[in-house]
């Protein structure tokens, strides 16, 4: 009996982002129908929040009816738009046999494999979501604190600081752990609970699957794209989507670092290739995506700025209006998101900082090349970069923007393990691997471009010999 | 190139295997061969649970308590001498620990442990120089086991072997196979290892990428006239490392699910609840949420257990919750008012002195109130 609703809540994000950047996609691209429906749905899964906040605000009480309604009113005008085009709208779903066929057939059965091996890993985890409860701490602390009080009372009740609870007396607001984090993954798991009908703390996870698949077609469309061959983007999707620590934030979903590593990815992807084929709707993406970076959790914000200088060190003169539009545009939004937290939140970082804490570099070091979080992914992002340096203009040229948007976001993550008292969440392993998730899919994109020019160019070194 | 890769990476294998056992040996003590403590299920002494002799195998019931313990009959030995134990152990529920004893021979009041982590136990190789203390002279070793009362284990195997490359190889993999289900700090860091592995099995993958590349340097070397250097050979060996390291990963989650479809499936949210993890604390919220009288109540849980106090706050919403992360467990006195409901849950400061009908802690005010509800957990009381 959940199934229908189950599934029309897991369809509906798909289709509005889906359909809507099916529309602004330009029609002949590699892998397309994978990057429409990867970072469709990731839009999806990122607006229908923002429009439950957004009827919240004018009264209306959260429910799956109202949001349902605005949601398929906007995915019928896309789908009108599409029927206007007539034969000039690409088709949503535009399988490209091409490509499979022209590979060897070695390359072939290893594409084969990959995918049936991703198809295991995202069963294994989709039945670990469907019969686990609630599990993780963070979740029950101040995550889905929030969703349980949303559903029971339709509306997104105020959570305050404890201390400001018990003067109010408790009067009209909640409280818990963090009671200013942002509110996109609680209304996902509001969002689940409202189509079923009652609170399943199951089923309400599923959005979790969802990105994990989402994150994934995103990052092989978006290879695709950038000219990676079929196999490569296969085999980095691969990588990227059997990452352990990933994985884990599925099975055991309720966190937002997953949510945060797919947005902050997809941002970096369509931003990469908006620097390199000028296409408008990339650009838009790579904007959506920045931004919302920031109402996924609160490193959201840093990792979005990080857009600022790659910008500023990348696009040419004649772009000089547009870029101080976005700066403008991206400074107002910092502003006010800092105004709506705490206005002395810069204050209270500059507390945090401390002298240089060998212990965070032992612990930082430990997750990524240690421990078990990412598989090989330090080792092949470095092996990646050592063999990009070989190539004349990687770094400063071809990759400049997003190599200066992730050096940029590595940096702030150094120096947050490093230099402050947050040095003890590397220490204890309590917080340093799970910001590692948040960075590693845009560190394996630029990996697995670097991986795919070197292979190019000895094919093209071995043709010419 | 595939046939390369594939060369290079069995020449890989095979020199982490060598390096390995060559480069890496346990340590051996023993001047000469030394036998292996064998296990004799007749000469085994159970101190606490009752034995059933079947073959070589011995079937221990735990006692009412939930304990059971097997000494093996070993007399005093140089812990130097043996690298390495074998358990192979079936147990009638996967929820019974199990730890290892030894006592020193010089002073048997000094005993060491190690609880075994991994839920794989039919067939388990542990190095002991991973156990900490396992060190000088050894009076007595013995296998403990905690579950409930009824549960059985049976001992097919539990011997002590001298050093031996066959005998490394084997701990190895049992370490990249050892499981065990979810923890609290499983969303934190996976580290892929438990305290008796003797390698991170990202340490074996890099070891193994990087022989793997030397071998591949060293067919360009001498095959040089035929072979020329091909990065996709270096893709395709970092890429097939990377799975190899996946497929225990793979492992793992599969066991897991099966664990979790044991636990779990076909069961209501409620129904979940009551057999999770926090099952005993849901069940005090279960019965005590009923008989909460105003939809707007307040609820403070209090205990010493950060854990317990944060998820019973979790499991009381949509109830207006309070639990302090930081600081005094309850507002000060003036902030609580008749109708607010207290749970307490043990181990916690405060307590419910029934005689009186009050909420007392140490250095703090009493607070009169009534009981709800009470059971093992803790204590929900309604101030008056």
């Amino acid at each position: 009996m959940d199934i229908v609703p189950t599934t029309l809540a897991l369809l509906l994000p798909l289709l509005l982002g889906g359909l809507w950047l099916n529309l602004g996609m330009p029609a002949p691209l590699p892998a397309r129908t994978a990057l429409v429906l990867g970072n469709g749905t990731l839009i999806g899964l990122l607006l229908i929040p923002q429009f439950m906040w957004g009827l919240d605000l004018v009264g209306v009480p959260l429910s799956f009816v109202a949001t349902g309604l605005l949601t398929f009113t906007l995915i019928i005008v896309a789908i009108a738009l599409h029927l206007a085009r007539g034969t000039r709208a690409p088709a949503m779903l535009t399988p490209d046999p091409s490509a499979f066929a022209s590979m060897p057939t070695s390359h072939q059965m290893l594409f084969i494999v990959l995918l049936c091996l991703l198809v295991l890993r995202c069963i294994t985890l989709g039945l670990e979501v469907l019969w686990r409860p609630l599990f993780p701490w963070d979740a029950t602390m101040h995550w889905a604190t929030k969703a349980k009080v949303w559903f029971e009372f339709r509306s997104m009740v105020p959570f305050v600081e404890n201390d400001v609870w018990v003067s109010l007396g408790g009067e009209n607001v909640f409280t818990d752990r963090h009671p200013d984090y942002p509110h996109t993954v609680p209304l996902l798991q509001v969002w689940m609970n409202l189509a079923i009908g009652r609170w399943d703390e199951s089923l309400m996870n599923l959005p979790w699957l969802l990105c994990l698949v989402a994150m994934g077609c995103a990052f092989y469309g978006q290879l695709r794209v950038a000219g990676a061959s079929a196999l490569i983007a296969m085999g980095f999707t691969y990588m990227l989507l059997s990452m352990p620590l990933i994985n884990i934030h599925v099975a055991l979903a309720g966190y937002a670092d997953l949510f945060l590593g797919a947005t902050y990815c997809a941002a970096l992807m369509a931003f990469h290739n908006w620097l390199t084929t000028r296409c408008r709707a990339q650009g838009l993406l790579a904007a959506f995506f920045a931004i919302s970076c920031m109402l996924v959790k609160g490193e959201g914000i840093p990792w979005a700025f990080t857009f600022i200088p790659a910008l500023l060190l990348t696009v040419g003169k004649q772009y000089k209006s547009v870029k101080l539009a976005i700066l403008a545009s991206l400074g107002a939004l910092l502003l006010l998101v800092l105004a709506s937290k705490n206005p002395a939140v810069i204050a209270q970082f500059l507390r945090t900082v401390t002298e240089f804490h060998a212990d965070g570099l032992t612990g930082t070091l430990q997750a990524v090349f240690l421990h078990d979080n990412l598989h090989l992914l330090g080792y092949v992002i470095m092996a990646a970069i050592a063999l990009g340096l070989t190539i004349p203009g990687t770094f400063t040229k071809t990759y400049l923007g997003i190599s200066v948007a992730l050096a940029c976001a590595v940096g702030m993550f150094l120096f947050l393990f490093l230099f402050t008292v947050f040095g003890a969440g590397a220490s204890s392993f309590t917080g340093v691997a799970r910001l590692c998730i948040q960075l590693a899919p845009g560190l394996l994109f630029l990996g697995a471009m670097l991986c795919n020019d070197i292979l190019v160019r000895a094919r093209m070194n071995r043709r010419q010999s | 190139m595939l046939r390369v890769a594939a060369i290079s990476l069995l020449l890989g294998a095979a020199a982490l295997i060598v390096g390995l056992t060559q480069f890496f040996p346990p340590q051996n003590t023993a001047g000469e061969k030394v036998s292996a403590i064998a296990w004799n299920a007749d000469t085994a002494m159970v101190t606490v649970g009752t034995p059933t002799f079947i073959d070589n195998a011995l079937q221990l019931e735990l006692d009412s308590s939930g304990a059971g313990m097997v000494t093996l009959a070993a007399g005093a030995f140089d812990a130097g001498n043996f690298a390495f134990l074998h358990l192979a152990l079936e147990q009638s529920a996967s929820t019974v620990g199990a730890s290892i004893l030894w006592t020193n021979a010089r002073n048997p009041q000094d005993s060491k442990s190690y609880t075994i982590e991994t839920s794989e136990r039919e067939a388990l190789w542990l190095s002991t120089e991973e156990l900490r203390g396992w060190s000088g002279e050894i009076d007595t070793v013995s296998l403990r086991f905690s579950g409930r009362a009824g549960d059985t284990v049976q001992i097919r195997d539990f011997s002590l072997f001298p050093a031996s490359a066959t005998r490394q190889l084997l701990a190895i993999k049992s370490d990249l196979m050892a499981y065990s289900p979810w923890n609290v700090a499983a969303m934190n860091t996976f580290t892929g290892a438990f305290n008796s592995a003797s390698f991170y099995p990202v340490v074996l993958a890099v070891a193994l990428l990087v022989l793997s590349l030397l071998a591949y340097g060293l067919l360009l070397l001498l095959l040089r006239t035929r072979l020329q250097f091909d990065p996709a050979v270096v893709v395709l060996i970092f890429f097939a490392s990377w799975l190899i390291l996946d497929m225990f990963w793979q492992r793992r989650l599969l066991h897991q699910l099966v664990d979790t479809h044991h636990l779990f499936a076909g069961k209501s949210t409620e129904e979940k609840l009551a057999v999770g993890p926090d099952a005993k604390l849901y069940s005090l919220v279960a019965h005590t949420k009923p008989l909460v009288e105003a939809a707007d109540a307040r609820v403070f849980v209090v205990s010493s257990d950060h854990y317990f106090r944060m998820r019973t706050a979790y499991h009381f919403l949509p109830l207006n919750t309070y639990w302090a992360n930081y600081g005094p467990a309850l507002p000060p006195k003036k902030s609580l008012r008749t109708g607010d409901y207290i749970a307490l849950i043990n181990p916690s400061q405060f307590s419910f002195d029934r005689q009186r009908n009050m909420v007392v802690a140490p250095q703090r005010q009493g607070l009169r109130a009534e009981l709800v509800f009470s059971d093992q957990t803790g204590t929900v009381v309604r101030l008056k």
